[in-house]
């Protein structure tokens, strides 16, 4: 859902960007393997993941990405641009479980009169272990 | 990941590249800066829709198409990273090996035999509309190998520019893949 309206007034540098959990689930797994065509059989078939070493399937990367980006338009509202979005998968995350992004502001500064803040964003696992690590640009509009 | 663990990977990956137990080939370490393939591919209200649905992100400037017309796009647009899916490739069942994925998926020839993903620096420059038609060209930007806990990891970053029908640039992802 499309939250209320941020503004670059509202933020500042090492402020905490609200936290967001999502709970994906087998069927969810199931339905982005579906959208992305991608048939890899850890995210939906626990018994061949143990093959490959995971205890359980595995909620793919890309997803966790996807979950990022929603992240971040949630938070900077309808009139506010993504430009920016990477993320490093580093660990695993499991279906069933809590995934929490959290995020801070790391920079803000107005470029060509675009106002750009730039944040570091990640997922935690439900272990708080931090499974994808980014960074986040985003332009925001003005109160003025 | 940021720039500095990429560098000390990338030393790491320089020197133990050369020892007998990489996992990246002569051939594949030559296709390092060349373009791979130039994929076209309609993006679909309907692969839209589902897309939301699937992760989860049932935003109306998505979804809701008079939020959307009154929004500042003016319509419909995709989410973030939709870009990718409508130059995603089909292929027949039969190509597909026991893991599931399609050996052509990764076009560079490694000796490693599992897949993950391994992340993304995506730039958007242009929002993806319903009707866009989207470009994608695909470059060997790096590969470079690191000594995991279990063995070598092999990580393949390739850049993709996405370009709509207008010629104007859409997104560049750098999405790396990891091979072991």
């Amino acid at each position: 859902m499309v939250s209320k309206q941020l503004y670059f007034e509202d933020v500042a540098v090492d402020d905490p960007i609200p936290a967001m959990v999502k709970h994906p689930t087998r069927v969810q797994l199931f339905m982005f393997s579906a959208i992305t065509w991608n048939a890899h059989r850890i995210h939906y078939d626990k018994d061949y993941a143990k093959m490959e070493e995971h205890p359980d399937v595995l909620v793919h990367g890309p997803l966790q990405g996807a979950f990022l980006g929603q992240f971040m338009t949630d938070w900077i509202g309808p009139e506010g641009t993504l430009k920016k979005l990477t993320w490093s998968n580093r660990g695993r995350a499991f279906p069933d479980e809590r995934y929490i992004m959290k995020g801070r502001i790391t920079g803000k500064k107005v470029e060509g009169g675009v106002n750009l803040v730039e944040c570091a964003i990640w997922g935690e696992n439900k272990d708080g272990q931090m499974v994808a690590q980014g960074s986040a640009s985003v332009a925001l509009p003005s109160r003025g | 990941m940021n720039d500095i663990v990429i560098n000390k990977i990338q030393k790491r990956g320089r020197n133990c590249a050369m020892g007998k137990d990489s996992l990246i080939t002569q051939e594949a370490r030559a296709m390092i800066g060349k373009e791979t393939e130039t994929v076209t591919g309609v993006a679909h209200l309907k692969e839209i829709r589902r897309f939301c649905y699937a992760v989860g992100d049932i935003n109306p400037l998505y979804l809701d198409e008079e939020t959307a017309a009154a929004s500042r796009n003016r319509g419909v647009v995709a989410p973030p990273m939709f870009f990718e899916i409508p130059t995603t490739q089909e292929f027949p069942l039969d190509l597909l090996k026991e893991d599931g994925i399609v050996q052509s998926r990764n076009p560079v020839p490694l000796k490693a035999t599992r897949s993950m993903a391994g992340g993304n620096e995506v730039e958007f420059f242009k929002p993806v509309r319903p009707g866009d038609v989207l470009t994608r060209v695909t470059k060997i930007a790096d590969i470079y190998e690191k000594q995991g806990s279990s063995g070598p990891l092999v990580f393949t970053v390739f850049e993709q520019r996405y370009t709509n029908q207008d010629g104007e640039l859409v997104a560049i992802s750098r999405v790396t893949g990891i091979s072991r």
